[in-house]
């Protein structure tokens, strides 16, 4: 009876409460920028956060670009390293950081990590003429593979001889490519996937209604949206 | 060596037994269940990682009881001579340490928490391709892993106190104080929701203390079982009034001058010496002692291998 008693209690306590904002931020941070200023970190990233220009570009700024129209927000970009920008959110200096964060990023005591909202692979690819070639084939072969990522090393598993270059775009044979460029670069994606990356970015902790107000846009983005901002960021 | 008799439970508890036995398999079965519903909408609450460290740390005393279930119909060897009773022990002692261990770990990180003002947050998470605070979903895996086991808890009070077993009587009083903890957990849930940090860790405090309070206590009655206490009865509420029973049995024999008697538990059992003063020509004391040790023990289910011990008088 008595534990009946105290659960009726805390459903009639928190009925009311969906009603406003839920769930809320315990600092405010939805309401300060509905309106007002959106502090944005950003890490140099390609595709995703773009620094070469005056204007700084990528997905992800195009992304927060479309947000913070939607709130009526003023961004102000605050360009920086991962670490820096991970403090600044720890001591809320910015209000959200972009720049092609992953969901296993060793970020959990700084900051909140959004849910992912687009999931990246890089596959082994063959030009697209080249039927009928499989993974088996390509044993002991060499691999064109984006020299000083862990993918270099990684594509070892499928007993290939990964060669690093610059840009895979310029390669002839097999590459380790991502899967969405995989048809503008002419390939044919092998059953083979080197390394998969689930894009988050990061907001500040505690901050509910702001990070679930981040993520509901996040999410809601189609398929179609997302690869059309990839496709603009082809080198 | 002389070892000690087989023991076997009553026939009509021997069914309770297995009654028990079933339910604790159950109760594994579920709690696997709520520790991984629990585990798939874990988040960043410390409130719900303690939860589901309690909910984890509740299997332990199930599997004490089906190890010692396993262990009771081992008969004594030229090893263990006293047979396996002990084993219960054992398994209770290491049970409830690790649960004092770990509540006070609990209790330790969710203080620091408070003390570095770490604000959790929880955020969205899809379900059929819908977008749902994933809050929600932790309350929903609360009450899941919170009310089945009021009622498993009381079923096995019930076969505790038949059985005379304290493993799964300490067992069945975490379970029936489990939706405390589930409702800790969800106030600290919804605290966060509200925007108010220091609920969360506020919740796990309380949690923790409960595990830790559950954790002593168990640790105390295991050490004292270890260190043969005078028998209590399962819930520890009160001595067993079997030595002053055995006593009165024994006083009035035509045979017996004066008599005294030393009981230990060992698990279910009872065992120990019953120390008796002939009268002056009691006859055929051999025959006697074995007619009085079966008597004894045909006193109560739970008196086992209590020695009759002839002395020439009680002081020592």
């Amino acid at each position: 009876v008595r534990a009946a008693s105290v659960l009726a209690a805390l459903v009639v306590l928190t009925l009311p409460l969906p009603a406003c904002q839920w769930p809320r931020d315990a600092e405010g941070t939805l309401d300060r920028v509905t309106g007002g200023t959106l502090r944005v970190g950003l890490v140099e990233a390609e595709p995703w956060v773009v620094l070469d220009d005056d204007e700084p570009g990528g997905v992800e700024v195009r992304l927060v670009e479309e947000l913070a129209g939607r709130l009526d927000t003023q961004v102000e970009w605050v360009p920086g390293s991962e670490s820096a920008l991970m403090e600044a959110l720890h001591v809320r200096a910015v209000d959200l950081v972009v720049g092609g964060l992953d969901s296993s990023a060793p970020w959990q005591d700084q900051a909140a990590l959004s849910r992912h909202y687009l999931t990246t692979t890089t596959v082994l690819a063959v030009p697209a003429g080249d039927g009928g070639t499989t993974v088996d084939d390509l044993q002991g072969r060499q691999v064109a593979v984006e020299g000083g990522t862990a993918d270099a090393e990684r594509v070892r598993t499928f007993d290939v001889v990964p060669v690093p270059v610059a840009d895979v775009a310029d390669a002839d044979g097999p590459v380790v490519v991502d899967v969405w460029r995989l048809d503008d670069l002419g390939l044919r994606g092998l059953d083979a996937t080197v390394s998969t990356s689930e894009h988050v970015v990061a907001v500040p902790l505690g901050e509910n209604a702001w990070q679930t107000t981040v993520e509901r846009f996040l999410l809601t983005r189609s398929g179609d949206e997302l690869g059309r901002l990839l496709d603009e960021e082809q080198p | 060596v002389r070892l000690r008799p087989d023991f076997e439970l009553p026939r009509e508890l021997e069914a309770v037994h297995r009654k028990a036995v079933r339910l604790e398999w159950f109760s594994i079965v579920y709690l696997a269940s709520a520790i991984a519903v629990l585990a798939a909408v874990l988040g960043s609450s410390q409130a719900m990682k303690a939860a589901w460290i309690e909910d984890i740390l509740s299997l332990l005393p199930p599997l004490a009881f089906l190890v010692a279930a396993r262990y009771r119909d081992r008969p004594p060897n030229e090893r263990f001579p006293y047979g396996y009773h002990r084993s219960v022990g054992v398994a209770y002692l290491t049970a409830s340490a690790a649960l004092l261990a770990m509540g006070g770990f609990i209790l330790y990180d969710s203080a620091m928490v408070l003390v570095r003002f770490e604000h959790p947050s929880i955020g969205l998470n899809e379900l059929f391709g819908q977008q749902v605070w994933l809050g929600w979903l932790m309350i929903g895996a609360l009450l899941y892993s919170g009310l089945p086991p009021v009622l498993l808890g009381r079923a096995k009070q019930r076969l505790a106190a038949q059985l005379h077993d304290k493993v799964l009587y300490a067992d069945a009083e975490m379970n029936r104080a489990d939706w405390a903890t589930a409702g800790a957990a969800m106030l600290g849930v919804i605290g966060i929701g509200a925007g108010f940090w220091w609920a969360d860790a506020v919740a796990a405090i309380v949690i923790s203390l409960d595990i830790v309070h559950d954790g002593y206590g168990n640790v105390r009655t295991a050490v004292h079982d270890l260190m043969d206490r005078r028998p209590t009865t399962y819930d520890h509420a009160k001595p067993l009034p079997l030595v002053d029973e055995v006593e009165a049995h024994l006083r009035p024999l035509p045979w017996v001058a004066g008599a005294e008697v030393r009981l230990r538990e060992e698990g279910h059992v009872l065992v120990g010496e019953a120390y008796v003063v002939p009268v002056g020509s009691p006859g055929d004391v051999p025959r006697l002692v074995e007619r009085t040790t079966r008597a004894i023990e045909d006193l109560d289910w739970r008196l086992h291998d209590v020695a009759v011990v002839v002395l020439p008088r009680l002081d020592s």
